[in-house]
């Protein structure tokens, strides 16, 4: 029998995930010198844990090629479509928020918004459940650049403290999501290796009740 | 050159030689296990009138079809699915016919996928549909042949998981929120994400409506989803559905599916389309799924022909892939003979090879090259091991081939 594979989204959700699989009493040693390899033999190889990039992590569950994912919920809302969703691990708590500069009302006005972001399918869902037109720019790295240099009324983004939206003068409008770390299943092995599956959850459960 | 003379639209392939092949072969299973419950066949226009799609006419949302304009204005699509299209044909051409009308077909459906996702825009399905019954003993055929169907074509494990679509809606009908409230129930249940399902039904209603629908996605898997299943679906109407699917699931463990059958009563519905059971196939190697099919009893209505009907589609593409993934099964077929005339003795050549091809399997091939030597070494590389000589007399060469070679 193949070994359930679990991809998990490299550097913050990654230590935590192998510090549960731990208290799930799991061999991690493999992952602590893994060195530059991205799918590490965990308890001896009955796990297999892929490393990938957040994005890649839902392209993986949904073709089958790893039957788990653990990845934040904004990765989900951004690009999941079909796949199960079906623990909330707690962890890797923000949320995605509106911002704009501190003294401006958003809303105001006539003219069409335009929001810059990172994540542009969420971005258009929440104005378009709004029903508002906005003009939405992707832009890759810090977000918060973009309505200082005029570029756009307000961001779309996550959020931890707010810390760098406060020292650049911008503030949380709206909140538009609460996010964590979420498990992903693919359809056809939560089907075709249901026992495995399960058992697999089940433990995991009881961990994040043992490691909070 | 021009970039798009060269390339398939995205989404879109050549099918060639080995892959052809098992597709092919993957065909004529499935035509086998059809054809034997007496279904017949059927071909629909790959171009229809979107009209024939709306208003539930079909699972695929009008967004993701693609689209023409006839030199009218009328809005076409390339078929999205072959439901809609038969359910239309039976109700106007084959209004008058005995029923039950049993049909299938083979051909492609045309769907937009997201950018970069790896999906394929146009797919081969072959299915089934089952117009004019809606006894239990009527799922219980089309769902067993859907097991053989997939057992005819793959080696590898398969199941088959049942549900219906009453439950949900049976529990949702009883629960006090809106509109859209209920579509994310419906969303989150599809999703088996059981912490948002929690949080959201917390909020609404903290009573049996409630807990029941929180427990709905977690029942899946075998013979002890009955039991707690049970236990949350007592009223007449639903216990009525749960006593059908029981006697559905126990049958198909009777004809020797223990292994293959399985449950799944979260089971949501995109569109409202399906009516009734509801049936998914998957082999071990694919994430998705195979085979999906249903009751829709309300489609053929649609079309000014009430009729109950069931029906499901194979996924032709998946099943060839994985066939290839499991090594070369069909060999190209390689001619036997490769034939040669000598000049002047072509029109004698092509009446020999005509006469060696009477015999059952046999391929013949004719040389179309200007020598002997040039024959030769093409029946060599193309791995074919006779070269039969046509002059004044036959004469029949054996030809060393390395085996295995392709043309």
């Amino acid at each position: 029998m193949k070994p359930l594979r679990i991809a998990v989204a490299k550097g913050r959700l990654e230590q935590k995930t192998l510090d549960l699989l731990e208290f799930m009493g799991m061999d991690c040693s493999c992952a602590a010198d893994k060195g530059r390899k991205l799918i590490i033999p965990i308890d001896g190889g009955k796990l297999e844990m892929v490393l990938a990039k957040a994005p890649d992590i839902i392209t993986y569950v949904e073709h089958g090629v790893c039957d788990i994912g653990i990845v934040g919920k904004d990765t989900i809302m951004e690009s999941g479509q079909s796949l199960f969703e079906v623990m909330d691990l707690g962890f890797g708590k923000c949320r995605m928020v509106l911002a704009t500069y501190k003294d401006k009302d958003f809303y105001k006005g006539f003219a069409a918004k335009t929001v810059a972001t990172k994540y542009p399918n969420i971005a258009r869902n929440y104005f378009e459940a709004k029903g508002m037109d906005v003009d939405i720019v992707k832009i890759e790295g810090s977000v918060e650049l973009a309505p200082l240099l005029d570029l756009a009324d307000g961001i779309v983004d996550i959020v931890e403290t707010g810390s760098t939206l406060k020292a650049n003068g911008l503030e949380e409008k709206e909140v538009i999501a609460h996010l964590s770390a979420r498990l992903i299943v693919n359809i056809a092995s939560m089907k075709m290796r249901k026992e495995e599956i399960q058992s697999f959850l089940n433990r995991l459960e009881l961990a994040l009740k043992g490691v909070k | 050159m021009k970039t798009y003379q060269l390339i398939t639209p995205k989404g879109t392939k050549d099918i060639l030689l080995e892959e052809c092949e098992a597709k092919r072969w993957i065909e004529a299973r499935l035509r086998q296990v059809y054809t034997g419950y007496g279904y017949h066949e059927v071909v629909t226009p790959g171009i229809e009138y979107l009209d024939v799609f709306q208003a539930g006419g079909c699972n695929t949302g009008s967004e993701n079809m693609f689209k023409l304009i006839d030199n009218e204005g009328r809005i076409l699509v390339l078929r999205p699915d072959s439901t809609a299209p038969i359910a239309r044909m039976v109700s106007t051409r084959l209004k008058h016919s005995v029923r039950p009308v049993r049909l299938f077909y083979n051909q492609r459906v045309y769907r937009q996928k997201g950018m970069y996702t790896g999906k394929s825009t146009e797919t081969s399905q072959m299915g089934i549909e089952l117009i004019g019954a809606n006894t239990s003993k009527t799922d219980l055929e089309v769902i067993a042949m859907a097991a053989e169907a997939l057992e005819s074509c793959c080696k590898q494990e398969y199941r088959i998981e049942i549900g219906h679509c009453g439950f949900f809606e049976a529990l949702i009908g009883r629960l006090e929120a809106d509109d859209n409230q209920k579509e994310q129930i419906r969303l989150l249940i599809g999703a088996k994400n059981y912490a948002a399902l929690n949080d959201l039904l917390d909020t609404l209603d903290q009573g049996e409506t409630a807990a029941a629908l929180k427990l709905l996605p977690r029942l899946f898997g075998g013979q002890e989803v009955f039991e707690a299943a049970g236990e949350i679906f007592e009223d007449a109407q639903t216990k009525k559905i749960l006593d059908n699917l029981r006697w559905i699931y126990y049958s198909l463990i009777q004809m020797g599916l223990k292994k293959s059958v399985m449950l799944d009563l979260g089971f949501v519905n995109d569109n409202n389309y399906y009516t009734g059971v509801i049936f998914q196939g998957y082999i071990q190697g694919t994430g998705e799924a195979v085979l999906s099919g249903g009751r829709y009893d309300q489609l053929l209505s649609r079309f000014g022909d009430p009729m109950p009907a069931i029906g499901f589609g194979v996924n032709v593409d998946r099943l060839t892939k994985l066939r290839l993934a499991q090594g070369p099964q069909d060999d190209l077929s390689v001619p036997q003979i490769l034939v040669y005339g000598e000049p002047g003795y072509e029109v004698l050549c092509l009446q020999y090879a005509q006469t060696l091809r009477q015999q059952p399997g046999m391929i013949v091939e004719n040389a179309l090259l200007g020598s002997r030597e040039e024959c030769l070494a093409y029946a060599q590389s193309k791995g074919i091991s006779k070269l039969h000589i046509v002059g004044q007399t036959i004469e029949i060469i054996s030809v060393e081939t390395a085996g295995g070679a392709r043309g």
